[in-house]
This record gives C-alpha cells, sequence and structure tokens, in this order.
C-alpha cells in the first residue's frame, strides 16, 4: 500500500508537470493519454487541471489594453542639438591622443634627468696591523700596508654628514662615525663615538672600500640597508667600478674607482617626472568627463526623438 | 499588399509599407509592454523604441514568423526599460482605456472582466521577469511556443517550464486572493 501510494505521489508530480502543455495540447498521444489515464484516477491532480485551465481561462479573457496613439515612424529629421555631437567627439578622440601620448612619455622615461653628482668625501684609514673593520658583517683586516678608503656620498647641499660604521679592533668592539664636514672636502676622519647611534637621514649612502688587498665591500646606509661585495674589483686600475644599489632598489650609484672624485649617481626616477602623473590622472578624469556627457547627450536625443514621436502622432 | 510585400518594401526603404505593418502589429506590441511594464507612459516609450528599433533593423529580418521578430524586438525594448528605471509600478497605478465591452456583454459583466484584469496583473507582478514575459506572450498574446521561444531567444524547453512555473504561481496567486477555487 505503501508502495503504491509512492508510486502515485510520482504519478503525481509527473502529471503536474505535463499538465500545463496538457491545456495547450501540446503533449504527444502517448504522454496525453497518461495524463488522462492518471487524471481520471486522482481527485488532486483533476482539481489541479481545472485550476490551471481557469487560470488560463482567466488570462485569454482579459481585455487588450487600447494604446492612447500610434507607433508609426515619422521620417527622420535632424534634431536640434545634433551639432554639439562632433564636438564631443573630436574634444573626446583629442584627450584620448593626449592621455596615450603621456602615458607613452611616462614609460619611456623621456623626461628621467640624470642628476648632478652628490657630493662625497674620501678618507684614508690607517690602523695598526692585525685590527679589521667589520661592514655588513664582512671583516677587513688591516694590515700595515693597507690603506681603506671610506666614501661617504651624501645628499646635495648637505654640508656635514655622519654614519655609523662598525669597527672592531683587536682590543674590542668600537662604534665610530664617518664625518664629512664641508662641502667639496676630500677627507673624512673616522672619530670613535661610542656607542652613539646616527640619526637615519644624515647619509644617503655610505660607502668604505678597502684598497689593496683584493676585497671590496660596499654598504649603503639609508632607513635600511643593502650591502654586497665585489671582489677583485678595486685593484686600483683605471676603469675600475665600484657599483651600489640603494635600499629599495631605485636607484644604483656607481663609482669610478680611479678617480673618486667623480661619483655619478642615477636617481629615481619618481624625482624628476613625478609631475606627468598629475597630468596622467587630469587627463582620465577629463575622458571620463566626456564620456559621462556623450551619455548625457544620447539619453536626452532619446528623450525628444520620442517626444517627437508623440508630437507627430497627435498631429496625425 | 500582403505582409511579406511589405516587408521587402520596408526593406527597401519604403516607411509608408513598414508603417502598415507598424499598424498590424502594435496594439499587440502595445500590450506586451503595458503587460510587462504596469504604466501606460513606460508602455507607450518601451512601444515607440521597439517600432524605431524595428525600422532600423528591418533589412537584417530574415524571413520566419515577423509577429515574433517584432514581439522579440519589443520584449528586449521591455528589457531595457526595466533596466533603466526600476522603479517602475509593475501593478497599474491609471486605468487604461481598454477595449469596449462585446456586443454581447452586459456592463455588469464587463466590469467584473475590468476587475478580474486588475487581479491578474497583480497577479502577473508577483512573478519573474521571464516568467511573465513568456505567459504573457502565451495566454494573453496567443503566441505559440516556437515563436515564444523565438521572441525571447532561448529553447523550446525553457518557453515551457517558464510557462509552466509562471502559470502556477499565477494560479496560486489567485487561489490565494480567492479568485478562483483551488483544489
Amino acid at each position: 500500500m505503501r508502495l503504491f501510494g509512492w508510486l502515485r505521489k510520482d504519478e503525481c508530480s509527473r502529471t503536474r508537470a505535463l499538465v500545463s502543455e496538457y491545456v495547450d495540447g501540446r503533449l504527444r498521444p502517448e504522454e496525453r493519454d497518461g495524463v488522462e489515464q492518471h487524471l481520471a484516477a486522482c481527485p488532486g491532480c483533476r482539481a489541479e487541471l481545472e485550476s490551471l485551465r481557469a487560470t488560463v481561462a482567466l488570462l485569454r479573457g482579459l481585455p487588450q489594453a487600447v494604446p492612447a496613439r500610434h507607433f508609426v515612424v515619422a521620417p527622420a529629421r535632424p534634431l536640434p542639438g545634433r551639432r554639439s555631437l562632433p564636438a564631443l567627439r573630436y574634444a573626446t578622440a583629442a584627450v584620448v591622443v593626449l592621455l596615450v601620448a603621456a602615458v607613452a612619455v611616462d614609460w619611456a622615461g623621456a623626461f628621467e634627468r640624470e642628476t648632478e653628482p652628490t657630493q662625497f668625501g674620501t678618507a684614508m684609514l690607517g690602523g695598526a696591523e692585525g685590527e679589521y673593520w667589520t661592514v655588513g658583517g664582512v671583516r677587513n683586516t688591516v694590515n700595515s700596508d693597507e690603506e681603506t678608503r671610506v666614501v661617504l656620498v651624501v645628499p646635495d647641499g648637505t654640508d656635514t654628514a655622519s654614519a655609523a660604521v662598525e669597527s672592531v679592533s683587536t682590543n674590542g668592539m668600537v662604534y665610530g662615525s664617518v664625518e664629512a664636514p664641508a662641502a667639496g672636502l676630500t677627507q673624512v676622519v673616522l672619530k670613535e663615538s661610542g656607542a652613539e647611534a646616527v640619526a637615519s637621514g644624515d647619509v644617503e649612502e655610505f660607502a668604505v672600500v678597502s684598497v689593496p688587498s683584493g676585497s671590496t665591500m660596499a654598504l649603503a646606509v639609508n632607513d635600511g640597508w643593502f650591502a654586497s661585495a665585489f671582489d677583485g674589483v678595486a685593484e686600483g686600475g683605471d676603469g675600475s667600478r665600484l657599483s651600489m644599489v640603494s635600499s629599495d632598489y631605485s636607484a644604483l650609484y656607481s663609482f669610478d674607482m680611479a678617480d673618486s672624485e667623480r661619483v655619478t649617481a642615477t636617481a629615481p626616477r619618481t624625482a624628476s617626472d613625478g609631475w606627468l602623473r598629475p597630468v596622467e590622472y587630469a587627463l582620465v578624469g577629463l575622458v571620463a568627463l566626456l564620456g559621462a556627457a556623450a551619455t548625457g547627450v544620447w539619453l536626452w536625443r532619446r528623450k525628444a526623438r520620442l517626444a517627437e514621436a508623440r508630437v507627430d502622432r497627435a498631429r496625425q | 499588399m500582403d505582409e511579406t510585400d511589405l516587408i521587402r518594401a520596408s526593406q527597401e526603404g519604403d516607411l509608408d509599407s513598414f508603417n502598415e505593418l507598424v499598424r498590424t502589429y502594435e496594439k499587440m506590441a502595445y500590450n506586451l509592454a503595458y503587460r510587462m511594464l504596469g504604466s501606460q507612459q513606460a508602455a507607450e516609450d518601451a512601444t515607440q523604441e521597439a517600432f524605431l528599433s524595428a525600422w532600423k533593423n528591418v533589412r537584417r529580418f530574415r524571413g520566419g514568423s515577423f509577429k515574433a521578430w517584432v514581439m522579440q524586438i519589443t520584449a528586449n525594448a521591455c528589457r531595457d526599460e526595466l533596466r533603466r528605471n526600476k522603479r517602475h509600478p509593475v501593478i497599474p497605478l491609471e486605468s487604461l482605456p481598454y477595449d469596449p465591452p462585446a456586443m454581447s456583454e452586459s456592463p455588469e459583466d464587463y466590469a467584473v472582466r475590468m476587475e478580474t484584469g486588475e487581479r491578474v496583473q497583480r497577479g502577473l507582478a508577483t512573478l519573474s521577469r521571464d516568467q511573465r514575459m513568456a505567459v504573457v506572450l502565451c495566454d494573453i498574446q496567443g503566441l505559440s511556443y516556437e515563436e515564444i521561444a523565438r521572441a525571447m531567444g532561448c529553447s523550446l524547453g525553457t518557453v515551457k517550464s517558464r510557462i509552466n512555473r509562471g502559470r502556477s504561481q499565477l494560479r496560486d496567486y489567485l487561489v490565494k486572493t480567492e479568485h478562483i477555487t483551488g483544489q
């Protein structure tokens, strides 16, 4: 009995899925016969059919609305205000061209400039044999016949600068600072300053090069620091170079080892061509504005077209 | 000229021939728009937009049922209108001029038919957009399933299921509001 009930339920849902098409007479003969057989035996589905038929009958009996006017199409006629569109189009095209040009120039870096060499100082550091410096974790032993050159690169216009140098002597740990007392100086002195820290930003770049031991160290001291070792670069011959990357990788500093007075520094791009970005943003804004204006004109013209069609109907 | 000639002439740019076709189908298109949008003004705008669009695109008509093609364009215009203005009342806020009573009809019967019309429109408003469109095209406009499939741009199976579900839901609404008797 339960099985029968379950089968019946299944029959019912199948019938109800087909009853809408049954009302429209769209079932194949065998489907139709199946539905009719079930309907004869199932009062629930019969009621379903009847209520659906009543619904369809109501829909079919609905009065048709009579439109208050005709919708015939009037011959095309130029609308006032049409002339404003080409102007808008040309303006948009011009602004887009400018924007593309600005982006291209920005990408190509055409306004990038090489900054002038920054001030620098050089110090010859001697030391007792057996003493050593550690810079960036690398130990440089001071031999009596060895000189250590300290190159200090400071921002333009800075008269004095100092940087912390970790110095380890045979006697133990010493903290020192390198000082560049005046613009154009040729020598800096390593000065012990105990454990005193030097404020960040005083020195833009700081490099210690030890020659001629064959081991070269570069150290950038800034907010963060980046160190790399160049073995064998500083043998001292003409054309040897020491390169240094700033801590944020935005600038590359290159030092000519043979002539330390010719230090060149390539400044980060953002500093020199920064003015291009606001121009680009302004152009993007202008494009958006012109797009909005074009949409507005289109909507307005659509409204005018419909209104005109309405007037035409009234005239007929 | 029969419809095929009118269509051919329209495709060759004869606006008068096209407007003959407009007069044939405008009531049907307007009724679809009115049932879909529920406002006289919106229905007029959508219908006008549909016939302007039909005139612009009549060259692209490639045979088959012109009625289904016109209804497809009207259906699209209704979709655009619904998208453009989501605040459209689907339930009518104004009473429309309807067909006058049939000769055999008493004024009382006509009034009942009007009242029923309002109620059914409220019921239609509870359906989803697609179900409403399928039911209106099938039961109010009398299109075949095949024409509805073309007008709505969907398969025959989808048409069947939309009509089936739409009618069932409308039936449930009418039973709930005691307009027809249920099981």
